[in-house]
């Protein structure tokens, strides 16, 4: 058996964690903006060859394609419009964050990628069903919600025995043997990297959404409800599996009833098939 | 439609003696010696149908439970409810030559949060949903590994044994 490690290690790995390109955490920024407009979004797309190359492709791509090819990024945000456009942009540079594979939870084939686009999906359409939180800041905070894992994953892989034995939620299982747990962890590295403090809070606390400070807490119950969403049509099957515990307070925040949950969920596993094939990535 | 049945996907996994990969709200139907996988079943139920002497099989990957939410969606893609897709996929068997009388079911899947509210809990209606169309159409389960809080993966072998994974623990064969 592989000796417990203690939280100095995981922390000092997250320390080693190579930050996100910095296109990402502008656009993040200004994404979270709840007043922030098209040209700030180009100037910030514009400033990362990449990242402009992809959205341009995809402007003219034959999913989006009408009329002549466009080789301005102003012309693409007329194309796509501002919210596609953004979610494109974000979800390609957050692609230089994920990995093929993790090690340890059991994604494999950017199975981690395409949950965090579910993530994200489903936090925007409560976003904008529910409450008052720009869709942006509901879209970004899904997307980045289990950042941890990339740390984590490492020091999972190597107590997945003592994991699958021990009972309870799995993030209560993780703080048990590490110290730590993957929301904890993650809500740690998007502070560290300067996210703004409402998206931070909801990473630290999609597990556990009453948590959170009050003024973040709708925000943090989006994404955790967005999170369980994903769980449900994952196209991977993880050693966490649905092993997580549903905030009893879910209903003050979010007031779904009947069948809505089945009807989110439709929508998302939807919007993830347009957004993959948008992006030219497969959907297994 | 997404597909009819025995399409290319499958005579090419045939030849190439390779499982059938059967993605979300989707199904392949077969003549043996096709094999299925269908991966990430959360909620989701995956139905495995076989007529053992005609050699006929499938594998459906249920999202939700009834077409009843959305009737137009069900029209372009049956296979996303268990009420549509079943009755689909033995329409499908049923052309390759299987015979109702003589298929049987084995089901994995439909699992849920802990302590799960009922309004979150669509693993336990696909569960129900799956067992109750499959009584209406007279296809008997011989096998089910359903519930509880973790995900699986699921296999159909040449054999007819069903086989479900979920990593870190042991793979269990029915």
């Amino acid at each position: 058996m592989n000796a417990t490690p203690d939280l100095d290690a995981v922390l000092a790995a997250a320390d080693d964690l190579e930050p996100p390109p910095e296109v990402l955490l502008r656009l993040l920024r200004v994404a979270s903006l709840p007043s922030h407009n098209r040209r700030q979004v180009v100037d910030v797309i514009s400033s990362d060859p990449i990242v402009a190359s992809r959205v341009l492709k995809i402007a003219n791509s034959s999913f989006f394609r009408r009329g002549c090819k466009i080789s301005d990024l102003s012309q693409a945000v007329g194309r796509l419009g501002e919210a596609t456009l953004t979610t494109m942009a974000t979800t390609c540079a957050a692609r230089m964050l994920a990995q093929e594979s993790v090690p340890g939870y059991g994604y494999t084939d950017s199975g981690l990628m395409e949950h965090c686009q579910a993530i994200a999906i489903g936090a925007r359409l409560l976003a904008r069903k529910f409450g008052d939180i720009p869709t942006g800041v509901a879209y970004t905070s899904g997307l980045l919600c289990d950042v941890g894992v990339l740390v984590l994953g490492h020091f999972v892989a190597s107590h997945e025995h003592e994991l699958v034995q021990k009972s309870g939620a799995f993030d209560q299982r993780e703080k048990a043997l590490f110290g730590i747990d993957h929301a904890e962890l993650g809500g740690i590295l998007a502070e560290t990297w300067g996210l703004p403090e409402s998206t931070c809070a909801a990473i630290r606390h999609h597990h556990r959404p009453s948590e959170a400070p009050e003024a973040h807490r709708t925000l943090a119950f989006q994404v955790h409800i967005a999170d369980m969403l994903a769980k449900m049509s994952d196209r991977s099957a993880t050693l966490d599996g649905m092993s997580y515990e549903v905030d009893e307070a879910w209903a003050e925040y979010i007031p779904l009833e009947g069948d809505d949950v089945q009807g989110l969920l439709l929508e998302v596993c939807d919007e993830v098939r347009s957004v993959r094939a948008m992006l030219n990535e497969p959907t297994r | 439609m997404r597909r009819s049945s025995e399409s290319p996907r499958e005579q090419r996994s045939q030849r190439r003696g390779a499982p059938v990969v059967v993605g979300s709200s989707d199904c392949g139907v077969a003549r043996l010696p096709a094999t299925f996988i269908t991966h990430g079943l959360g909620s989701c139920i995956g139905l495995c149908l076989y007529d053992a002497e005609a050699g006929v099989r499938g594998l459906l990957h249920i999202l939700l439970p009834s077409s009843r939410i959305d009737t137009a969606k069900a029209v372009k893609s049956p296979f996303t409810f268990a009420d549509t897709g079943i009755r689909r996929m033995l329409a499908d068997m049923e052309r390759l030559g299987a015979r109702r009388g003589h298929i049987v079911a084995k089901m994995a899947g439909g699992a849920a949060m802990m302590g799960c509210p009922t309004i979150f809990d669509v693993g336990r209606r696909n569960v129900a949903s799956v067992r109750q169309t499959l009584r209406e159409l007279g296809v008997r389960v011989v096998a089910a590994e359903v519930g509880g809080s973790i995900s699986r993966t699921m296999t159909l072998d040449a054999n007819n044994t069903m086989i479900v994974r979920t990593p870190g623990r042991s793979e269990v064969r029915r």
